[in-house]
């Protein structure tokens, strides 16, 4: 697989997917990239180094918090969880991203115009 | 939300990383767990293992770099928490301190002064130190390849080092091939702006065009000197200093293209250089311009020739990769084929070795046996120490609270604060008391810079510049923080150690006799190191005293030196002499004058030799310092000066140009060529053998030549009109007021720049001028000891008064047991007396000896003054002694007032 074929992630969307997969509750970096890979059904491939920078990033800012604990299979797994900072900013880039996509798709979909006017 | 915030919390407490390599492990963990889900994954979806490794490995991306950026995300986010969380808790402790003050305020008033005593007495001698002895001079680029230029020779085996050069030998360094980047020369000229009564004066710095370009500078504005711009004839340009430009000349940047009236020609400004700058030297001029203004082609063809006349400063830059000797070398070996050439003959080269010597611009080394420099470092550390005895006398003063806080601190112990907490607040407390005091050490540092920096002129020049920068500040704020946690740490330590039990069970009286050791203790500190600044005074304040009265066999502040700046002017020889004689009457017919007279050399400033010879001697003795110097006077020279006239006469008005010749000589001379004999009437022909007799006169006492401390020199005196040269140096007026010489200054110049119409400046200054640069190294260590000193013994006096009126608190119902039981008021005075006595005895005796020892650092930095000056000694324990008594005498009254009945009945 080339990196061309790749769907390419804009920016800062990858911050938006981490954050929405920790709605649920506390999960572990690995958990949340196979839930990235899964629902988009594998159509957007993240390389998993990108991911873990998000998540230290979004640690870092206060987005989330991380703990140690046991994981699923009794190892020990780094959990990252949403603070309540992490909810607001999450809404607020979920609208920005929607917002965005409707008008992308506008344009993409509108009807074909004469030139005269 | 809340669920979140205790989660937070929860992990702050229990899993943050600490150190910096745990995170790097957790980094490495997490991403280990990764990998191996992903293997065992794939594994699971049935890839053989390697396959399913490597698939693993290349979702992953670069694994390397990803442990590295996870891990300075984490670092970073973990120092930032550190530091709020360090913040948070210092913004809680001082919140908490502030309050405590608010109900101590005499205590937080008291401890804020004496930090701002002595952290400012610190924060005054940084910047003096840093502007004088750490920085390189301003806006050189690279300073290390810098080097002033020495002329080396030899003589009795001991090499000679001047900085004075003569033209021909800056033409060698320019000629030496290779070896520098860069070679300029200069010398400083006071220079007359207009004329008449307008007539202003301003100083000048020649310099050749090869100056800026050397150093390395960039003008503020405008531009420096063209190379071809110093070639005879020369461009009549000017670059201005900053501070010229702002306060001269309006500080606009239409002054470029502007004229400058030098003398009789008009200079165009052509730059600005920035802001501090002075070249090599401590201070800047108001102006530069190009060396050969004003000079005439043949005129400098002259310069190039002569190899007698020393009178420039050199300054090179070392090519890259030359070493300062390599480059000394080959300077010297195109110097000496240059002096053989201009005909010094091989033995004179051989004995004299002359050569070339280069000295670093950097202040380690450019200020490297430098009197002035090593006091100003003493100084420093003096002003070190006075911060000692304050973060002493605040902690005190601590420790006498830290008794009255017992119970606070002791219910807050019993309460759970943990004894980290307890030290860390205790501290915090101290640190701001210093930081509130730091901010009132900078005002004390702006003032006590302004008092240095006066007492330091003559030294350096720093009046241009403000005494407190960016650095100034960053020092003091150091400096306060750590005076206020070496405060902080014995009193903080001592509480925190404290028992609960005993404090909450003892009433408010009893001190802790542990305590009161330490107090004692630190009073004994202080009293010492008191002691060793109050010696220091007394050394340096006697080495003054030894200096000022010095017989130079002058009076230099009795005179004023009168100079007509006649820089940039045509004058002939003849013209310049009748303005002279016409402004030497004139000074004459003043009123408020005693004596006037012009002389062609100046004591302190410049002398010179020519050949003399004596009738029937083959050869005449000679000393090392050279001569015997001449120098033509006018009759009135020796009463204007103060040099008295031992035997014979001295010079009189009938000793014209139609007389016999005549000549005066010194007590020296006079024992050097006529020992034993009575040298007057005796003939000297001066200028050689060729030379009418000139009758010697009279003898005068020996006078200072050079320079405060020299070795005798030889002197002697003819009358300027029996002047045997037909253009000589240009004469200086000397004039002594009646009165007060310096006060004189103002009328004096008034009434000599109207003695003709359309003069140019006539500058009048005092002689002292001269003279007292010389003495600033013991003005300087002599006052800023004083201060210094006198403020160790307030500080020192207030400390014992607080610690024994204190005590006399603590104790009043015992001393009410003691008068009660039939002791009398005298013996509960004596013994409040007797403690004060102890620690000025103690405390003294202890001083002394480390002042004894230190002395030997001292030593050189006396003039004619042991280290171990007894009168010193005694002087300072005596008024050491007598303060520590008034000191502990109103203590001791309080004691002796105590009533038996009330003291028992309290509590």
């Amino acid at each position: 697989m080339s990196a061309a074929d790749e769907p390419m992630l804009l920016a800062g969307t990858l911050d938006l997917l981490v954050l929405r997969t920790l709605i649920w509750g506390p999960r572990h970096g690995y958990a949340i990239a196979r839930w990235i890979n899964e629902s988009s059904r594998d159509a957007i491939q993240v390389e998993d180094r990108a991911l873990y920078l998000s998540l230290h990033r979004l640690d870092e800012r206060g987005f989330v918090v991380s703990e140690w604990a046991l994981s699923e299979n009794n190892r020990r797994a780094k959990f990252y969880e949403l603070t309540a900072e992490g909810r607001r900013q999450l809404r607020i880039k979920e609208r920005a991203f929607t917002h965005y996509v409707d008008a992308v798709l506008r344009i993409l979909k509108a009807p074909e115009e004469s030139p005269s006017t | 939300m809340r669920n979140e915030k205790r989660f937070a919390g929860l992990r702050r407490l229990f899993s943050l990383p600490s150190t910096s390599r745990s995170i790097a492990r957790e980094v490495d963990d997490e991403i280990r767990f990764h990998l191996e889900n992903r293997v065992a994954e794939l594994i699971q979806r049935g890839l053989p293992p390697d396959q399913a490794r490597e698939r693993a490995l290349a979702s992953y991306g670069d694994v390397g770099a990803s442990r590295q950026e996870l891990t300075s995300v984490d670092r970073r986010r973990l120092s930032r928490e550190r530091w709020t969380m360090w913040l948070e808790a210092f913004r809680q402790d001082a919140g908490f301190a502030l309050r405590v003050f608010r109900t101590q305020r005499g205590f937080a008033f008291a401890s804020v002064l004496v930090f701002a005593l002595g952290i400012g007495a610190n924060a005054t001698m940084f910047g003096v130190i840093d502007r004088l002895l750490l920085r390189p001079p301003a806006h050189i680029v690279d300073p290390a390849n810098v080097m002033v230029i020495r002329y080396l020779r030899t003589y009795d085996g001991k090499v000679d080092a001047q900085d004075a050069l003569s033209y021909p030998m800056y033409l060698d360094l320019v000629n030496t091939p290779g070896a520098f980047a860069g070679v300029a020369a200069y010398w400083d000229e006071e220079l007359a702006v207009g004329r008449g009564l307008a007539a202003r004066s301003i100083s000048g710095r020649r310099v050749t065009a090869s100056y800026f370009t050397t150093l390395g500078v960039r003008p503020r504005l405008g531009r420096f000197f063209a190379a071809d711009e110093d070639v005879a004839p020369a461009a009549n340009v000017a670059v201005v200093s900053y501070r010229y430009w702002q306060n001269a000349l309006g500080g606009e940047t239409s002054v470029l293209g502007q004229t400058l009236p030098i003398g009789d020609t008009k200079f165009t400004i052509i730059g600005v250089a920035p802001s501090g700058f002075a070249g090599v030297a401590s201070d800047a001029p108001d102006v530069w311009i190009p060396h050969t203004s004003g000079l005439s082609v043949a005129a400098y063809e002259e310069w190039r020739r002569n190899r007698n006349g020393f009178w420039l400063l050199g300054v090179v830059r070392l090519a890259p990769g030359v070493a300062r000797q390599v480059a000394a070398a080959a300077a010297t070996r195109v110097l000496q084929a240059g002096l053989r050439q201009d005909g010094m003959s091989d033995d004179k080269l051989a004995s004299q070795r002359p050569g070339i010597g280069f000295i670093s611009v950097l202040p380690r080394e450019a200020h490297a046996g430098d009197v002035a420099a090593r006091v100003v470092a003493l100084l420093g550390a003096v002003s070190f120490v006075v911060l000692l005895i304050a973060c002493a006398n605040v902690a005190n003063l601590q420790l006498a609270r830290g008794i009255a806080r017992r119970r606070e601190i002791a219910i807050r112990v019993a309460l759970g604060v943990s004894r980290g907490r307890l030290v860390a607040q205790l501290l915090t407390e101290s640190v701001v008391l210093a930081l509130v005091g730091g901010i009132a050490a900078v005002f004390v540092g702006y003032w006590g810079g302004g008092f240095a920096r006066g007492v330091l002129r003559g030294v350096a020049d720093l009046s241009g510049e403000s005494s407190i920068d960016t650095r100034v500040l960053a020092f003091t704020l150091v400096s306060a923080i750590a005076a206020g946690l070496l405060t902080g740490l014995m009193p903080a330590l001592h509480a925190a150690r404290s028992s609960v039990s005993t404090e909450l069970k003892g009433g408010a009286r009893e001190g802790g006799s542990h305590r009161t050791r330490v107090r004692g203790a630190l009073l004994l500190v202080q009293t010492m190191l008191s002691v060793l600044l109050l010696v220091g005074t007394g050394l340096f304040v006697r080495s003054l005293r030894r200096i000022d009265t010095l017989p130079l066999g002058l009076e230099p502040s009795r005179a004023l030196l009168v100079s007509v700046q006649t820089s940039g002017m045509k004058y002939s020889a003849v013209e310049l002499s009748a303005l002279y004689q016409r402004l030497l009457e004139t000074a004459r017919e003043s009123p408020d004058v005693g004596a006037a007279a012009l002389a062609t050399s100046l004591p302190f400033n410049t002398s010179w030799a020519v050949r003399v010879r004596v009738p029937g001697r083959d050869s005449l003795p000679r000393v090392r310092d050279g001569g015997p110097y001449i120098n033509e006077v006018t009759p009135g020279y020796f009463r204007t000066v103060g040099t008295r006239i031992l035997r014979g006469r001295a010079l009189s008005d009938a000793d014209n140009a139609d007389a016999p010749r005549v000549v005066v000589i010194n007590e020296s001379l006079a024992k050097l060529w006529w020992p034993g004999e009575n040298a007057i009437g005796k003939c000297m022909k001066i200028g050689g053998d060729t030379m009418p007799c000139s009758e010697i006169v009279g003898i005068a006492e020996n006078a200072r030549r050079q320079s405060l401390i020299e070795s005798e020199s030889v002197q002697y005196f003819i009358p300027l009109a029996q002047s045997f040269r037909r253009n000589g140096n240009p004469p200086i007026l000397l004039v002594r007021p009646r009165g007060d010489a310096t006060a004189a200054i103002k009328t004096l110049r008034e009434r000599l720049q109207s003695a003709a119409p359309n003069l140019p400046y006539v500058g009048v200054r005092s002689f002292d001028d001269l003279v007292s640069p010389q003495k600033a190294s013991w003005r300087l260590g002599a006052s800023m000891f004083a201060v210094f000193g006198g403020l160790a013994l307030v500080l020192a006096a207030v400390g014992l008064y607080s610690v024994l009126a204190y005590d006399v608190a603590q104790r009043t119902r015992e001393f009410g047991v003691r008068v009660a039981l039939g002791a009398r008021g005298s013996d509960v005075m004596r013994m409040v007396l007797a403690r004060g006595i102890r620690t000025a005895v103690i405390g003294g005796a202890a001083g002394a000896i480390v002042a004894l020892v230190a002395g030997r650092w001292v030593a050189p930095l006396l003039f004619r003054t042991s280290p171990r000056d007894p009168l010193v000694f005694t002087v300072v324990l005596t008024v050491v002694a007598v303060v520590a008594l008034l000191a502990a005498l109103i203590p001791a009254q309080r004691a002796l007032r105590v009533d038996p009945i009330v003291a028992l009945r309290a509590d």
